[in-house]
């Protein structure tokens, strides 16, 4: 079975975390049921997902080529996705999540 | 780069020799004594893979542009060297102790700057030596130990009057194809699991003491180089898992005595020979390295210490207590507070002449000297949440005797819900990391509190400081 989205997952590095990242990303996976999660240095996904787990967001950003979203903590801080694109049902199922933010 | 598997297997390949207990230990990366601290080094290779820590791990070579493991890495922003400090906290948070790579990392790192600023004054070919030692490094991801403590025999005297000359580390014989050193390094962090290790003076030096100023890298194998392994509070403590407190990653570093009898080194591996002006800055750079370190991987250790006590205050049935409560949240505060120096003396770091950055000296001796303060702080108050039982505690052995298990089973019982084994694995963590030789680290390494109190008067501009006052006192002084 092809999955229905495929997430590139980049994290902070949890030095000094407010939330489990991965926790998260096992709840979307939950949420979502046809999700593949990949690792941010794929060469390819639907949507590239980055995860700051304290408020300084100090992850790295990789060269930003299609649809992304970066959380900081509880909050969508950022994201660039197209309307109707299939990005757009992980912003949904973050909000259901209940992050905060745009 | 190496996983924390090819890491372990690559130690194999050594022939290196170790001794504990007035007996070389054959096997020694199967050596109970020795694994623990071959296991917490692994995890520095292993969480370069892990999805959730590769940022702070892995970085980008400046010299290939290849990704490499951040412990072989020369910073280059101010990033570069917070990044550095949050690693170092991520990692000790799941470790719980030292895991060794640092030393060699900032004693990479001081090199690289040191070289840079005697080829420019004295015309030395030293730099391009270390870049291609560099280079290796990052190629082939090896751990390398920092080795600058030097026995140091009579403290009163520098170290060519002293009674018996090898106790610094010393240049014994020049040839065509490189150098001889004899001497020995001591409380060698991680030097038994290491690949190589790079040598550096111990302190500032004199024109009479030019044999002394010597850096150089060389295997841990290398014929003439013998390590005595340290004793730690609880290396007859193999026999189970629960006893040893942290049975994967043990206690500290695993430091040894390294003795160097007659060592060969090729000069390409030589950065230092005779230039005894500049031993003084290479301490310093390494010293201030290596201080910014400790508010990362002792916070990192702290987080567990914290953890460990609220979870063994739920276990006595006292974590409601407003005291307890309190005392938790003194020990969050120490914790953050040597954080925040270290990502201080990160933030406010600036590029050398060789490119690579430093970091602010003042503010990394201010943090290192909070470490041999605050830890002992943080584990005061652990012990005093977690109750004297730490220290009296039968074995493991008693706790599963089918003799008299069952009294220890209901006499060193907590709260109902919780089984007795979970309190006994709790308190043993704790005593783990707060007493004994982990303890004594955190007063006396990378440096004892007089080197850092000598450099916080060095820094600091009191002048200054005198200035503002008499200036606000209406105090006009004639020139």
């Amino acid at each position: 079975m092809t999955s229905e989205l495929k997430v590139g997952v980049k994290y902070c590095g949890h030095c000094n975390p407010h939330i489990n990242g991965p926790e998260l990303v096992q709840n979307l996976k939950q949420r979502l049921q046809n999700i593949e999660i990949v690792g941010w240095d794929s060469p390819a996904y639907d949507v590239l997902l980055m995860v700051s787990a304290c408020m300084s967001g100090c992850l790295n950003r990789p060269p930003l080529k299609g649809p992304w979203i970066e959380i900081v903590v509880n909050e969508i801080r950022e994201y660039q996705i197209t309307d109707g694109s299939k990005a757009g049902l992980l912003l949904k199922a973050l909000r259901d999540e209940g992050l905060a933010g745009k | 780069m190496m996983t924390g598997a090819e890491y372990i297997e690559s130690l194999r390949k050594l022939n290196t020799k170790i001794y504990a207990f007035g007996k070389e230990l054959k096997d020694f990366v199967d050596n109970p004594m020795i694994r623990p601290h071959i296991n917490s080094a692994a995890l520095t290779y292993d969480m370069a893979f892990d999805p959730m820590f590769e940022d702070l791990v892995t970085t980008k070579s400046h010299l290939t542009g290849k990704k490499i493991n951040r412990f072989t890495h020369v910073h280059h922003s101010a990033e570069d060297l917070v990044k550095k400090v949050k690693m170092l906290r991520a990692i000790a948070q799941r470790t719980g102790t030292c895991f060794q790579r640092c030393v060699g990392h900032d004693a990479l790192n001081a090199v690289y700057l040191t070289t840079y600023d005697m080829d420019k004054k004295l015309g030395t070919q030293y730099h391009e030596r270390m870049k291609n030692y560099l280079l290796r490094i990052q190629a082939s991801d090896y751990m390398v130990a920092g080795a600058m403590t030097d026995p140091k025999g009579d403290r009163g005297l520098r170290a060519s009057k002293q009674a018996d000359p090898d106790l610094f580390v010393h240049v014994v014989e020049r040839n065509d194809k490189g150098i001889v050193i004899r001497g020995a390094k001591a409380h060698m962090t991680g030097i038994v699991n290491s690949h190589d290790m790079l040598i550096m003076p111990t302190t500032a030096l004199t024109a009479e003491d030019a044999d002394y100023a010597v850096s150089c890298a060389l295997p841990v194998d290398a014929p003439g180089v013998i390590h005595i392994f340290g004793r730690q509070s609880n290396d007859t403590r193999k026999n189970g898992n629960i006893d040893q407190g942290n049975a994967r990653y043990g206690i500290v570093g695993g430091e040894a005595l390294t003795i160097l009898e007659d060592v060969f080194v090729p000069w390409d591996k030589v950065f230092m020979c005779g230039e005894w002006e500049f031993a003084g800055s290479l301490v310093e750079f390494f010293a201030s390295y290596h201080r910014q370190n400790y508010g990362g991987c002792k916070g990192g250790v702290s987080d567990v210490i914290v953890g460990a006590s609220a979870a063994i205050a739920e276990y006595n049935g006292a974590a409601k207590a407003s005291h307890i409560r309190d005392k938790v949240t003194e020990m969050i505060h120490l914790t953050e507070t040597l954080y925040c120096g270290s990502l201080a003396c990160s933030a406010e770091g600036r590029p050398t002449p060789s490119g690579a950055y430093f970091v602010d000296p003042l503010l990394a001796n201010v943090t290192k000297q909070n470490v041999t303060r605050f830890i002992y702080e943080i584990c005061r108050l652990s012990h005093d949440i977690a109750g004297g039982f730490i220290a009296t505690l039968p074995s493991e052995d008693d706790l599963f005797s089918p003799e008299i298990g069952h009294y220890v089973d209901k006499y060193f019982k907590g709260v109902a819900n919780i089984p007795t084994e979970t309190r006994f694995r709790m308190a043993r963590l704790i005593e783990n990391l707060t007493a004994g030789t982990a303890l004594v680290e955190s007063m006396h390494g990378a440096g004892s509190p007089q080197a850092q109190r000598v450099m916080i008067m060095r820094q600091a501009n009191l002048e200054h400081k005198k200035n503002l006052a008499k200036n606000l006192a209406g105090i006009t002084e004639k020139k």
